[in-house]
């Protein structure tokens, strides 16, 4: 099961705490599991003016904080309000094309990814592991 | 004074074995939970007889502020006490027992598929009519209640002599449908906190149900911007609820324990913002009232992000669905969490316009012993003023740690004291204080007046700093 990673709870912002909320979820699926797996990259997403960047490396998914030198290969940002309509699956193209939610960079990883964030836990059995 | 077991014997004779526990650590004290006001008025029979303190407990109440007599007493756990007796639709009242959540009669409600709706915005369910209108004051606990005076239609009480007396109209007529004619004697139970009598069961106030309801947590750079649209929302005396949630209690509800510091780029400030209506116009309205509130308040500087449904939050986040309970559920929210067993809650009223300088004293004292605390602010309804209800943090290192917390707090309570604050629940370790910084005359008249009903000073005994029977 791909391991989350962050930095210390007191440290991170409130954009930080709900990815990681909606990760830690999603991580509690096999869908979200079989997801993450295959990922890899470096996501930002970018709410009103907190950024939280999700690196994935397919064993692990590490939530930072800081803009490092790094680029990231995706990113997705709005408002708080949009972060929220992406983790209930209700961003649609028309919304992108509206520009309430502003994405670039490597739009396929985009696609794979922002699923993640809206996964829900169905208590679906256990999976074998790695 | 005869104590102990033949006690819990006699007690157990009256409501029955299983209905009757020692306090754990504390032999000298009995909890006891009747399931009717005859029951009620045995226990009470027993506890005069025996000159022992009886102190009252329900569904969410917050204990921080009451201390047992060391000597011993009763502590009368109504929560069996939990019919709703009665649905008048004509007349739009409930009339329920002490141990009715809100939730339970939301439930009822529901079920008799009628026009009903509760007065409150939100149902926590631990939390009843019983404790918000006579422990808690309805002020503190949604802008819709208003105050008492409107919702809390009449009690019946059983006084400490052992006299029942029912209070509002339904003292003339048996019905509840309002507090007169006469003197308002249902006055001397709200907010009295159980020291003037032991209410068994009470009117409360229903409105039609509406159609259409929306729930907002609208995040704000600045909690001084949201404390001023949150006056304005309360002075439109449109909406059913509006406060103001700092930045740190959203963090501590996601897992942080102790956030040191708002980070760069995250919202100062929650505005909480509740609205009904019959029709999608009067929705409309409403809407465009709060548009025009947010806009004008943003004209000193500061912005509000898009408004999110408090729906949306909790089914994406339900650990912050608790938000969708406050200010009614409030002691409880942290101390769930933190995993203490004593709630402790400080709430002060003040000038509406002096909030955000309160929190801000808040922020600092318990700041500089590094330990966040939860606070709340909001206007009281028609805006006239503010209060402001603080959850201390828990003390998690030991008595030195603790020590530093309370050392803060009593500062803190000064300083709120000199800024025009009244504080009107504190956690208990600071009673003496809070006494102290309390209009003599007025401790003096209620005193006199709680010395008349209750001569023998057995219910709630430690209130006020007497002493037990």
């Amino acid at each position: 099961m791909p391991r989350l990673i962050t930095s210390d709870d007191d440290d991170l912002h409130i954009l930080s705490l709900l990815v990681r909320e909606r990760l830690r979820r999603a991580l509690e699926t096999v869908d979200g599991r079989n997801i993450a797996r295959r990922l890899r990259g470096r996501v930002r997403l970018t709410a009103g003016e907190m950024e939280t960047f999700v690196v994935l490396e397919g064993r692990t998914i590490q939530l930072e904080q800081e803009n490092t030198a790094q680029r990231e290969h995706a990113s997705a940002s709005g408002t708080l309000a949009s972060f929220f309509a992406i983790c209930q699956g209700k961003i649609r193209a028309m919304d992108i094309l509206r520009r309430q939610v502003r994405v670039s960079g490597n739009l396929l990883l985009l696609r794979r990814f922002l699923p993640l964030l809206s996964t829900e836990n169905s208590n679906e059995p256990e999976e074998h592991n790695d | 004074m005869i104590r102990g077991s033949n006690l819990a014997d006699e007690l157990g004779g009256l409501v029955g074995e299983n209905r009757v526990r020692a306090e754990v650590g504390c032999p000298q004290v009995f909890h006891v939970s009747p399931a009717s006001s005859e029951e009620v008025l045995s226990v009470l029979t027993t506890a005069k007889k025996r000159k022992l303190p009886l102190l009252q407990r329900a569904p969410g109440l917050d204990t921080s502020d009451v201390t047992m007599p060391r000597e011993g007493g009763i502590i009368l756990d109504l929560r069996l006490l939990n019919r709703v007796l009665e649905i008048e639709h004509t007349e739009r009242y409930a009339v329920v027992e002490p141990g009715v959540t809100w939730q339970g009669l939301e439930k009822r409600l529901l079920e008799e598929g009628g026009d009903l709706a509760l007065p409150v915005t939100s149902t926590p369910s631990g939390i009843g009519p019983w404790t918000t209108f006579l422990f808690d004051g309805a002020e503190g606990a949604g802008l819709s209640l208003g105050n008492e005076s409107r919702f809390l239609l009449g009690v019946e009480a059983i006084l400490a002599t052992g006299e029942t007396v029912k209070t509002g109209a339904s003292a003339a007529t048996g019905r509840w449908w309002g507090r007169g004619p006469g003197t308002d004697m249902t006055s001397l139970f709200a907010r009295w906190r159980g020291a003037s009598g032991i209410v068994t069961r009470l009117a409360v106030a229903l409105d039609p149900r509406p159609r259409h309801a929306r729930r907002l947590l609208i995040p704000s750079s600045k909690r001084r911007l949201a404390m001023a649209a949150s006056i304005r929302l309360a002075r439109t005396e449109l909406f059913d609820e509006t406060h103001v949630i700092p930045w740190t209690l959203p963090r501590v509800l996601l897992g942080a324990s102790r956030p040191r510091r708002r980070l760069p780029g995250e919202p100062e400030a929650w505005l909480a913002v509740d609205f009904r209506a019959d029709s999608l116009p009067d929705l409309e309205y409403k809407r465009v009232h709060l548009a025009q509130a947010l806009s004008r308040a943003s004209k000193r500087g500061g912005r509000f992000d898009d408004p999110l449904p408090l729906s949306s939050v909790a089914r994406v986040c339900p650990s912050l669905a608790m938000l969708g309970d406050l200010p009614l559920r409030l002691p409880e929210a942290l101390c769930e969490r933190g995993g203490d067993t004593a709630p402790r809650l400080l709430s002060c009223h003040g000038p509406v316009r002096a909030m955000v300088d309160g929190a801000s004293k808040v922020d600092e004292a318990y700041g500089e012993i590094g330990l966040p605390a939860g606070i709340l602010m909001r206007p009281s309804p028609g805006g006239d003023h503010g209060i402001l209800h603080v959850i201390p943090p828990a003390a998690t290192n030991g008595q030195e740690d603790r020590d530093e917390l309370l050392a803060a707090e009593r500062r803190l309570v000064e300083i709120l004291d000199a800024a025009g604050f009244v504080i009107h629940r504190y956690p208990r370790e600071h009673r003496g204080l809070v006494n102290e910084v309390t209009d003599e005359g007025s401790t003096d008249l209620t005193i006199r007046l709680r010395r008349t009903i209750d001569p023998e000073n057995m219910l709630e005994p430690t209130r006020w700093g007497l002493l037990p029977p």
